[in-house]
């Protein structure tokens, strides 16, 4: 499959969860692209799915049956190192917990993912200053994430999404965790990083977080049932 | 190497952060690598260590099995040892690279006017360092040229560590005269540093040339003499001759030696004389020495090797346990650095140098703990008669101590980093801070991994209830004697140049003097050192007695005083005790034992009976039986009563040694020093030896049981301990798991003695899974070991029931607080719980 300016593309992708003799259907036949530079949101309410689409395209997960393309890759394909190789070169997660390593200072947590992909000391250090001045979190380099905000929290995970310069940036939730206040910085953080350029798949349940992208999946009982576009009016 | 290093700072961290963790696994790690260090250091020093010669490999150890003629000296394997003539006729087989023959002998050494010690000799052929390899550290070694004339060659080599400890490595030793055995001898050289001898746990402090030996053993030459074996002999084997071809040209150079020793022997028949002719000689392999401590040791020092190693196994199994533990807390992390694009691999490898820093630090410790427990133990077993151990850490041990580290790291590491690590990631990191479902399997692991440390423990308990019964039997079985207040100590005046009339006289003074020492209540002396191990062998005929097998006929037996028995406790039976007027102006007489009366005379009174030493009709029964007394034990604790005989020192035709039992009022080391300057006063140059209580003796004797049973019952406890702390921790972290379910269980209306089963249960099947593996293993180990015990079978049911007791009450304790947690579980706030 040719890439073009396609970044991730789904055919008839389900995904089936067995625990003792009970199959629950969480994705049923999803069909998607995004493109690259785009701004997607998937919404829902709970349960229906977002979250494990998510964790698909971010290659956390696999899908039962159906075809996935990462920027014109097959997905189905791939080793298990290969997929670590891609989840660390090419994604960037940002959780709603934040999921930041409470052992580890601000600064070592940014640094991991160039840490695994082998990244030398002095390219590691200009990098993870880079990504923490872009969200304003460059002098709290040597704070542990207990000693932050929630906020402040958030957006050390962003720098370490942004730290590998990766394709596409997997956001689950990152409002969720967070007062209004906070979560509306955090939305406005990832609107200025799509504006330079970056692709961003968001999962929200929250209308308000949804509208920052310019396109909308509506997910329901694991399918997607509306889809909404923001339609750029020419000048 | 860059991420090493970031991954060994952030280990440190995380091991600094679980400080409670760390400590509880580097100090159970410290004691099993330090009570492994300590036991490979014995290990090492008398089981593997290889002679520090050239080639050791090459060298073998000659023996002859089969029927002997005369005096045999043996330490164990009498076929090794051969008679001077038969070294001499084999010597120069052109089958070996060399032969060499030594003979280890206690030796008075006194220097520069100074008091004679006791120390070790060893009588060796002239050509004993070269053949070994073994270099001078200094001056000269001996050569053929030393082993020519009997009596013409009054030198003398010094062991580099008697040189280093008794002269202080002073070099003007050289050419100075030592008094050895009181004779004279230049000093010409100082051995290699390091050799000691050839065999282990014998290491003579000096070397003297073999034609020596009428000088050195007064009381017997056997230079030429075909039916004294004495000598033990090794060879180097030339390596283009195979094993069998070397025994094969050995036994041909050896038959005629056979026959002109066959020449001198009266009175045997055909059948007799054909099979002595088909004697061989066989060769063992000689690269360790002679192998006589490893052969008395051996089983002992592999139980406690044994006994150690599961020490460890059951400390890797509580550390990870603690690991797999603090895994599921940490569940969370390996999540993110999956998705953050870390590999299993590199994930595991972090967790394994946490792993490996953890052993380290333990090893570190252990080593501490090594180096004390070596301290302990070394000197004892030194004492009980294996000298030239060592209390230093060499590189072996070292090397040991961080081998062990290193595979204890990988041994609780990897499992567990393993598990923690193949975690459903998109779960874990939507689990909100909650360790989740995931832990429920390590939950299942590490109650795998208890029912393991359970059953370990089982095979420690029961080894420890087994060996502790065997030292209770041992300690608690009737000796025949009284130990209690006896003291004792030993002299040779043979080898201080006293003729047997002179020594006899000494000795009778000797008793006099210190039977008038205030506090004392009686004295006695035997030439053989009571349950030293040591002991004096003949046949013997008795005038109208029944008609024995010849091997029937041996009996044991030891020359000595008036007063000896009432002084060591032995009972009189029937007849008297030797007196004062029991010397050769009168006729010979001896004490029986009950075990003799048993044999010998089974429906007659032995007092009064006579019979002869010897086998055959020649044989003039010329010694009257005066008494009998009641049987004691006499070479070892452990020894069955058998036939000893007792004979009145003051009779002996040649006398080396004496023996004193000195019974005293009170605690009779009060009056050591007194013994000492009274042996003084009568001979100053005469060295006292082996002065201690005899109850020491008794303990020295026991010395393999007490530290085995005393090992494995402190380690059977650890191992409780530590398996009571596995089996608390899983049913805590269960209880945590399982608040929710309590808290439904509750509102449903269960009641505490129900939630109770619950936990008990999960507590029971641990101990179940631990006790159906570990009874078995614990049976067969006992079985192999069965050598080991005394009045106890491996099949000793209540031994396993006491074994399972302890286990079931340590688990009960450690259930304890988890059970209590559980039955206190509001059932509101558990509902809430989350």
């Amino acid at each position: 499959m040719e890439s073009n300016g396609t970044l991730i593309k789904m055919e008839g992708v389900k995904k089936v969860f067995y625990t003792d003799e009970v199959e629950t259907h969480a994705l049923e036949e999803i069909h998607l692209e995004i493109q690259k530079g785009q701004y997607i949101s998937i919404a829902g309410p709970s349960g229906c799915g977002k979250s494990t689409l998510l964790s698909i395209l971010g290659l956390l997960d696999s899908p039962t049956d159906g075809q996935y393309w990462l920027n014109g890759q097959p997905v189905s394909k791939l080793t298990i190192s290969e997929r670590t190789r891609i989840r660390n070169r090419e994604i960037g997660f940002i959780f709603q917990a934040f999921n930041l390593i409470g052992d580890l200072t601000v600064y070592e947590n940014v640094e991991l993912p160039l840490t695994y992909r082998g990244t030398g000391t002095a390219e590691r250090k200009q990098k993870v200053q880079r990504a923490l001045e872009r969200v304003g979190m460059a002098h709290r380099l040597r704070h542990y994430p207990s000693q932050l905000s929630g906020g402040q929290q958030q957006r050390v995970a962003v720098a370490r999404a942004l730290v590998g310069d990766p394709l596409i940036l997997m956001a689950d939730e990152p409002t969720g965790n967070l007062d209004s206040k906070n979560g509306e910085a955090v939305m406005e953080l990832l609107r200025d990083l799509h504006r330079n350029g970056a692709t961003i798949c968001m999962v929200t349940h929250d209308e308000r977080y949804a509208n920052f992208a310019e396109r909308n999946i509506h997910l329901f009982d694991g399918r997607i049932v509306d889809e909404t576009r923001e339609v750029s009016v020419g000048a | 190497m860059q991420t090493f290093w970031q991954d060994v700072r952030y280990g440190l961290r995380m091991l600094a952060k679980n400080s409670g963790f760390t400590t509880v696994a580097i100090l159970t790690l410290a004691l099993g690598i330090g009570a492994n260090t300590a036991i490979f250091s014995l290990m090492d020093q008398i089981m593997l260590r290889r002679l520090p010669v050239k080639n050791p490999d090459e060298l073998v150890i000659l023996r002859s099995p089969g029927r002997g003629e005369g005096h045999v000296w043996t330490d164990g394997d009498g076929a090794q040892s051969f008679s001077y003539p038969a070294y001499k006729g084999l010597r120069d087989c052109p089958a070996v690279n060399g032969m060499l023959a030594r003979f280890a002998f206690y030796a008075s050494i006194a220097s520069r006017g100074e008091t004679a010690e006791r120390g070790l000799g060893e009588l060796v052929s002239g050509n004993y360092f070269d053949v070994l390899g073994v270099q001078p550290a200094f001056g000269r070694l001996f050569t053929a040229d030393d082993d020519r004339v009997q009596g013409g060659h009054p030198y003398v080599i010094l062991s580099h560590a008697y040189w280093m400890q008794h002269f202080g490595g002073d070099p003007g030793i050289l050419n100075q005269t030592l008094l050895v055995n009181n004779t004279p001898l230049t000093v010409i050289g100082v051995a290699q540093k390091g050799f000691d001898g050839i065999q282990v746990g014998q290491t003579p402090n000096i070397f003297v040339p073999m034609m020596m030996k009428p000088q050195m053993t007064p009381n017997r030459n056997g230079l030429d003499d075909w039916n004294d074996a004495w000598l033990a002999i090794l060879a180097r084997r030339k390596p283009e001759l195979s094993w069998a071809q070397t025994e094969a040209a050995l036994t041909g150079a050896y038959h005629p030696l056979l026959e002109q020793q066959l020449a001198t022997i009266k009175g045997w028949e055909q059948k007799k004389r054909a099979l002595f002719l088909e004697k061989k000689v066989l060769l063992l392999p000689g690269a360790s020495g002679r192998r006589t401590v490893q052969t008395d040791s051996g089983p002992a020092l592999l139980t406690l090797f044994a006994l150690v190693g599961l020490v460890l196994l059951i400390a890797c199994t509580n550390v990870a346990n603690l690991l797999l533990a603090q895994g599921a807390s940490r569940q969370r992390e390996f999540a993110i650095r999956t998705a953050m694009g870390a590999s299993r691999s590199r994930m595991i490898w972090q967790l394994v140098i946490e792993s490996l820093l953890c052993a380290s630090a333990g090893g570190a410790l252990g080593l501490v703990v090594g180096l004390w427990l070596m301290n302990i133990l070394t000197p004892e077993v030194v004492a009980a008669g294996i000298s030239g151990l060592s209390t230093k850490l060499d590189g072996k041990v070292l090397a040991f101590a961080s081998g062990t580290s290193l595979l204890a790291g990988l041994l609780f590491g990897l499992i567990p980093a393993w598990r923690v690590t193949r975690s459903s990631v998109t779960q874990t990191l939507k689990d909100q801070g909650s360790t989740g479902s995931v832990a429920l399997s390590h939950v299942r692991f590490r109650k795998f991994l208890v029912a393991g440390q359970v059953a370990f423990t089982l095979l420690l308990l029961a080894g420890a209830c087994l060996f502790t019964k065997t030292l209770w039997n041992l300690r608690s079985q009737s000796l025949g004697l009284d130990t209690t207040n006896v003291i004792t100590f030993s002299i040779s005046p043979a080898l201080n140049g006293y003729d047997t009339a002179r020594s006899i006289a000494l000795i009778d003074r000797m008793r006099e003097r210190f039977a008038a020492l205030p506090g004392v209540k009686a004295v006695g002396s035997s030439e053989i050192s009571s349950l030293t191990g040591t002991d004096m062998g003949a046949n013997i005929t008795v005038e109208g007695g029944p008609q024995l097998p010849e091997d029937q006929e041996h009996v044991l037996y030891d020359p000595v005083s008036p007063a000896y028995f009432s002084t060591i406790g032995v009972p009189l039976v029937a007849g008297r005790e030797f007196d004062a007027g029991d010397t050769t102006a009168r006729g010979k007489v001896a004490i029986v034992n009950e075990a003799t009366v048993r044999r010998f005379f089974p429906k007659r009174d032995p007092v009064g009976s006579r019979f002869g030493f010897g086998s055959g009709d020649a044989v003039k029964p010329d010694i009257l039986i005066v008494g009998v007394v009641k049987d004691n034990k006499q070479d070892h604790v452990r020894s069955e009563m058998a036939p000893y005989i007792f004979l009145p020192y003051a009779q002996r035709e040649k006398l080396s040694a004496m023996t004193f039992y000195v019974r005293t009022q009170q605690d009779p080391l009060l009056i050591a020093d007194e013994l000492r300057g009274s042996v003084r006063d009568l001979d100053p140059d005469l060295p006292v030896y082996d002065l201690k209580t005899f109850q020491r003796v008794v303990d020295e004797d026991l010395l393999a049981e007490r530290l085995i049973a005393g090992l494995s019952a402190s380690f059977g406890v650890l191992a409780a301990l530590l398996a009571a702390m596995g089996i608390y921790g899983v049913l805590a972290y269960l209880v945590i798991q399982r608040t929710r379910e309590i808290g439904i269980r509750m509102a449903l209306g269960a009641a505490s003695g129900q939630v109770r089963t619950l936990i008990y249960k999960e507590m029971g099947f641990m101990v179940v899974a631990g006790a159906l593996v570990g009874l078995p293993i614990a049976y067969a180990l006992a079985r192999l070991s069965e050598s080991l015990l005394y009045g106890v079978r491996a099949n000793n049911v209540g031994i396993y029931a006491l074994a399972l007791s302890v286990i079931a009450v340590i688990a009960a304790a450690a259930c304890y607080l988890p059970v209590r947690r559980a039955t206190q579980v509001d059932p509101m706030v558990a509902l809430r719980y989350e």
